[in-house]
């Protein structure tokens, strides 16, 4: 533990500062973005997208590396197929949902396997694991900038349209009535967290990504009073996670996006333990009263 | 005949002209024509599969005729959304969604893109939860209420704007005695000068707030969609008074009614 606060402190070893802050940073998009994701019951739709991102990431490394497309960065590639399977997820919800689940999980496979395929004819070694388990350790001054960047523009787009958000959410078809123009809504959801995903598969990988969007904000619903309750407590939760991940990844030389997914799911699993035990409680003394 | 006169200068609140509607190959709503004016309280009966809920989705603009069309107050639906209240049958409810009471009649106020001044709303989503009686539940969270509590809810979202026009779906679905006299006690107050429109599948009995009695029913030319046709009512004695705590009255499919005549029922009345 001592160890960890040494390194913080460390100007040798600025990595270790950088990735504190992007555990903080992200857990602002994790919180926002993963309690939308939760109420509006589409885990499945941003799953499939964080694994398409391999598919891109693999082009983007073959293109760079043959020349063809010389020095096009890896996020690049990963942001076209984020927004493009996005697209194509959005739009087979909404025109043809008795397909969404083909479509979201040959998306989620194919996805993957033209990452592997591009990456195994990439000239050089590339290692799919880095990509799809992270490593908040590597992260660079330039991604937390653009966390940053996203970070300012989820919470203000949260702050703006928070009841045509929670509207959308809740009843659909109601919202249509007072005028929200619920697909767009649902287009800008999808498109923000294509991109969100892309970002955050640098700190704990695109395997675990849906995790971390899930995980904080499904423990803060239990106890949370409305959908801003939950997206603040789901961004505490998630910075206490990723920083708790962080330090005891780097104390017992362990993977942290791994170390953070772990201790996420604990809690989750304590608290709705908790809950049960609570309610049969409540129950049972009701029934006692009678 | 001048209360006759008076009600046809009142503004037509809801026109279905020659409307056709189908959903791909098979058709659903065939030469619907029909209108009442402002203030009118209409019941929509119709067996279930008859189009009903079509016919609202095309009133609430949710959906567009192939043929004819459909104005409400003249113009299109879209065009005037925030004029109307709406309480939908039943919502998609999912119940670990974490929302307040206070939210959700919040959202009858909802503008399109702008955000709402809470502290403004807060008076007038507690002046709606009084007309239902739920004042006492405005912090209490949605999912932990009863069905019926729920819908009175839904209704207090639908008034919280004070709408011109009320459209109800179903509204004494799964709701408990005391809170259907609650709704019609509701209606009672606000008939006359709000439209409202009931859309129910008793095809038997409506309440004694009715003023007119539209019917779906398959007349297609083809013999698939359906159509509109009016009925004459007539007070139901015998027919104990339930929730209305007044008479009931009783539908006579027996009886048709010329098409889109909005007098023709009055004039029998008379």
């Amino acid at each position: 533990m001592t160890d960890f606060f040494a390194a913080l402190t460390n100007p040798s070893i600025p990595f270790v500062r950088n990735a504190l802050i992007a555990a903080i940073l992200s857990a602002i998009l994790f919180g926002v973005l993963g309690a939308i994701v939760t109420v509006r019951r589409i885990a499945g739709l941003a799953g499939a997208i964080s694994h398409a991102v391999l598919g891109g990431i693999g082009l983007a490394l073959y293109l760079a590396a043959t020349g063809l497309v010389p020095n096009l960065p890896p996020i690049a590639g990963a942001i076209v197929f984020a927004i493009l399977a996005a697209a194509v997820i959005g739009l087979v919800s909404l025109k043809a949902k008795q397909r969404e689940d083909t479509v979201i999980n040959a998306i989620w496979a194919i996805g993957m396997s033209v990452g592997v395929l591009f990456m195994a004819k990439t000239p050089g070694y590339t290692d799919p694991s880095a990509y799809l388990f992270g490593n908040i350790l590597l992260i660079s001054t330039r991604d937390l900038v653009l966390l940053g960047i996203l970070d300012v523009i989820v919470v203000i787009l949260a702050w703006r349209f928070y009841y045509q958000i929670e509207a959308s959410a809740f009843d659909e078809e109601y919202a249509k009535v007072r005028g929200i123009h619920t697909n767009l809504v649902f287009f800008i959801i999808l498109a923000i967290v294509a991109i969100a995903v892309v970002l955050l598969q640098t700190f704990v990988g695109i395997v675990m990504v849906i995790a971390m969007l899930t995980l904080p904000s499904g423990t803060a619903g239990y106890t949370a009073k409305n959908l801003a309750g939950m997206m603040i407590g789901g961004g505490v939760y998630a910075s206490l996670f990723s920083v708790s991940g962080l330090v005891a990844g780097w104390t017992f030389d362990l993977p942290v996006g791994a170390m953070v997914v772990v201790i996420a799911g604990a809690v989750f699993i304590i608290a709705a333990l908790i809950r049960i035990i609570k309610r049969r409680n409540s129950v049972n003394s009701r029934e006692v009263s009678v | 005949m001048s209360a006759l006169i008076r009600h046809q200068q009142r503004p037509v609140a809801l026109r279905f002209h020659d409307v056709f509607f189908s959903y791909g190959a098979v058709d659903v709503l065939e030469s619907i024509n029909f209108h009442f004016h402002e203030g009118d309280f209409i019941v929509l009966v119709g067996p279930n599969g008859a189009g009903k809920s079509t016919l609202l989705k095309l009133t609430l603009g949710l959906e567009t005729p192939q043929r004819g069309s459909v104005s409400v107050f003249g113009k299109p639906p879209r065009d005037v959304l925030e004029i109307i209240g709406y309480v939908p049958q039943h919502i998609h409810y999912d119940s670990s969604f974490p929302i307040s009471v206070n939210e959700v009649v919040g959202m009858g106020l909802l503008h399109p893109s702008s955000r709402r001044n809470k502290r403004k709303m807060q008076h007038t989503i507690e002046e709606a939860l009084a007309k239902v009686d739920l004042i006492d539940l405005v912090d209490r969270s949605y999912s932990a209420l009863s069905g019926g509590q729920r819908r009175r809810v839904l209704v207090a979202r639908a008034l919280v704007s004070d709408p011109r026009f009320l459209i109800l779906d179903e509204p004494t679905a799964n709701m408990d005695v005391e809170s259907e006299q609650m709704l019609f006690k509701t209606l009672g107050s606000i008939k006359g000068t709000t439209t409202i429109l009931v859309v129910t599948h008793d095809m038997e009995f409506v309440s004694s707030l009715t003023d007119r009695v539209l019917c779906l029913s398959n007349k297609g030319n083809k013999g698939q969609a359906c159509t509109i046709v009016q009925h004459r009512t007539e007070p139901a004695y015998d027919v104990h008074a339930g929730f209305t705590q007044k008479e009931v009255l009783k539908v006579l499919h027996d009886t048709t009614l010329p098409g889109d005549d909005c007098l023709a029922q009055e004039v029998l009345h008379d």
